[in-house]
């Protein structure tokens, strides 16, 4: 999809992230402005510019892209601006230049890693799209949030040097910085996996998700639900597309994280777990590789994007009016937040219901695995498309909004989240009403229809009878219970591989550091020293003893000569003219030598 | 379930909202014998599958993560 205007030369990633720069400058309304302005002119220049290859830099020996432009990247830069803007609506009320600033340089770097046409500049791209998330969630400056901050930018390290050894082995292999299609099978490439994959929070390394994610604030948290793994998926559908084993592993991220989503009480973290259920459909459409299943992907990161930003949103306006996390803490807030509430309902069904988003979507996905014949992948991905609808897309409306008087009044979420939130809510509607228009932006011709009669009343079904389910199992008191415990995940795996490298530290390299201590700074040092010392002393004693016998001097023993001379080095009693002697002794054996 | 201050706190609502609910549920069903199945395998053909494949999920996948609960739980 292309406006019909002239072509806006500067790329888009530019405009935010050196747009940016300017929010710590700005101050008060003038600066919220121009958050908001940013990715909109983001989004008319990304509309602008033709399908190809833009903005080309040569660099040494290669040549950088900037702007590759295909169906693909138009997509997924066009939510992303969309979704920025959203979240720059949302986050106007807050007057903190550093998240902002943070923020915007995160959205841009994402649209950057999108229209990267080389494995350098997307690398950049990538590198700043980690360390500006991290502040989102520093920006909350709390303890719990810097050590999870601290985490999250460890993890991303160590996948982004894999990222990197993976980009510099590839060049090496192939001569080019070219960012394509690989296959699966050299080191080079499983490096490139698992780097992405981190982002991709790919199990089981999606750890870090659950963790950060809640920490953050409620601004960032909206963003960070849009960029990073969506940015991911998009670069998994770039290079890996058709790799079968995405398909076991998407399975294992949208079956896992929903068991976690329905025994977790904190409700970022339901959101945090169920995103990560959604982007395992996603990671599933990539391994089956068709183009049905390529072009569900692309539909479904845009409605994802959509509906749990609209969900970070609302439960972001909860934490923010209430103070309250825990969804055993809520309850029948919708007396005193009408309208966020009902956006949160929007939220919940646009996962699956007719006539919104996601609708349109996921069943692509689902589509596509029983075209290729994929049995128990479709009936996992069905099993786990009724489990989020049922136990996150009703459950956490109902629990915050509606089932028991939590006796809190909060108010109503301030007007920017209200239109930030009513926008998303009208995305999601519109996108599940004019389907054709995201259908025409999709990588491949859509030869799909959702709206068959077929297939309104099945997915009705499914989602309600499962509703129905959950309803029955709620008002039994069936369903576990929402305590304030914590849940151990795959960080457990890689904290307690911390710790074993801690006592390793502690015990091995410190006591190696004690023994080299010993040996070489007392004991040899020492030794060194002493020789130092007393060497001159012993070679005087030896050179002076053979003349002292000669001259006769009152027959003194050799011990009365060696401790006479050895006292007078100590004292610096020495005759000057021994010290002559020595000297012109010393320069005549150098003369010999280099003779 | 409900109590005093919520929307659902009137009986009168409560059962208003469960009959449209299970109105709804009923007509769902009763659509699966006035559309042509399309099965993708064989069982998804098989009538009244995808209401009930629907209602067992939504009863098994909170077992599935009580069980999880018990394997993860951080006693800490």
């Amino acid at each position: 999809m292309t406006l019909n205007m002239p072509f806006i030369d500067i790329p888009p990633a530019l405009i935010m992230v050196v747009g940016a720069l300017a929010l710590p400058i700005l101050k008060g309304r003038l600066r919220s402005a121009w958050m908001t302005v940013l990715p909109l002119l983001a989004l008319v220049t990304l509309l602008s510019v033709p399908n190809g290859t833009h903005w080309t830099v040569p660099f040494l020996d290669y040549q950088l892209v900037f702007g590759r432009v295909d169906a693909l990247s138009r997509v997924f830069g066009t939510i992303f601006c969309i979704a920025a803007f959203a979240g720059s609506v949302y986050a106007m009320h807050e007057d903190y230049a550093l998240a902002h600033t943070s923020a915007m340089i995160y959205a841009g770097s994402a649209v950057g890693v999108t229209f990267a046409g080389d494995f350098f500049s997307f690398y950049v791209f990538w590198e700043f799209m980690a360390v500006a998330s991290t502040f989102l969630i520093l920006a909350r400056r709390t303890e719990k949030s810097q050590k999870a901050a601290f985490r999250y930018i460890m993890i991303h390290i160590l996948g982004g040097l894999s990222l990197m050894a993976g980009i510099v082995l590839q060049i090496q292999e192939t001569g080019t910085i070219a960012f394509s299609a690989i296959e699966l099978a050299s080191p080079a490439s499983w490096f490139i996996f698992v780097g992405v994959a981190v982002n991709a929070a790919v199990y089981p390394l999606h750890a870090w998700l659950k963790d950060a994610y809640p920490e953050a604030t409620v601004t960032g948290a909206v963003f960070l639900s849009s960029f990073t793994t969506k940015s991911a998926v998009y670069t998994m559908a770039r290079i890996f597309a058709g790799t079968d084993i995405l398909i076991p592993l998407g399975l294992a991220m949208a079956l896992i994280p929903l068991c976690y989503a329905v025994i977790e009480n904190d409700i970022w973290r339901v959101l945090a777990y169920s995103l990560i259920n959604q982007v395992g459909f996603m990671i599933v459409g990539i391994g089956i590789g068709s183009e049905l299943a390529i072009n569900g992907v692309a539909a479904h990161a845009v409605c994802h994007i959509l509906y749990k930003s609209l969900l970070f949103m609302s439960a972001g306006a909860v934490i923010q009016q209430t103070g309250k996390q825990n969804l055993s803490d809520l309850g029948g807030l919708f007396r005193f937040m009408p309208w966020t509430a009902t956006f949160c309902i929007v939220g919940g069904l646009a996962m699956s219901t007719p006539y919104f988003c996601a609708f349109v979507s996921k069943s692509m996905i689902i589509s596509a695995a029983a075209h290729e014949h994929l049995t128990l992948a479709w009936f996992i991905l069905q099993f786990t498309a009724v489990g989020v609808f049922a136990y996150v897309g009703i459950r956490v409306p109902f629990l915050t909004f509606f089932h028991r008087d939590s006796g809190l009044k909060p108010k109503e979420a301030p007007w920017n989240m209200r239109i930030a939130m009513g926008f998303t809510a009208l995305g999601c509607v519109y996108v599940g009403i004019h389907h054709e228009v995201l259908y025409n932006m999709l990588p491949f011709a859509a030869d799909y229809e959702p709206y068959t009669a077929t297939h309104v009343i099945n997915q009705l079904q499914l989602q309600f009878f499962g509703t129905l389910a959950f309803f029955i199992l709620l008002a039994k008191g069936l369903l576990p219970r929402l305590s304030k415990a914590t849940f151990l995940d795959t960080d457990w795996f890689y904290a307690g591989a911390g710790r074993v490298l801690y006592v390793i530290a502690d015990k091995v390299l410190n006591s190696v550091n004690t023994a080299c201590d010993a040996l070489f700074v007392k004991g040899l040092t020492g030794r060194i020293n002493s020789f130092a010392q007393k060497a001159p002393e012993s070679i005087a004693v030896a050179l002076m003893s053979p003349f002292t016998h000669l001259l006769g001097k009152g027959n003194p023993s050799q011990m009365d000569v060696s401790q006479r001379v050895r006292l007078a080095f100590r004292t610096g009693t020495v005759p000057s003219g021994v010290g002559a002697f020595i000297a012109v002794l010393f320069i005549f054996l150098l003369y010999a030598v280099r003779g | 379930m409900t109590s005093d201050n919520t929307l659902f706190s009137s009986p009168k609502t409560l059962k208003t909202v469960m009959v449209i609910f299970a109105i709804f549920l009923g007509c769902l069903l009763g659509a699966d014998f006035l559309i042509h199945p399309h099965a993708s395998f064989t069982v998804d053909g098989w009538p009244e599958f995808n209401p009930l494949f629907g209602f067992l999920s939504g009863l098994a996948l909170p077992v599935i993560a009580l069980g999880l609960s018990f394997l993860v739980k951080n006693g800490k």
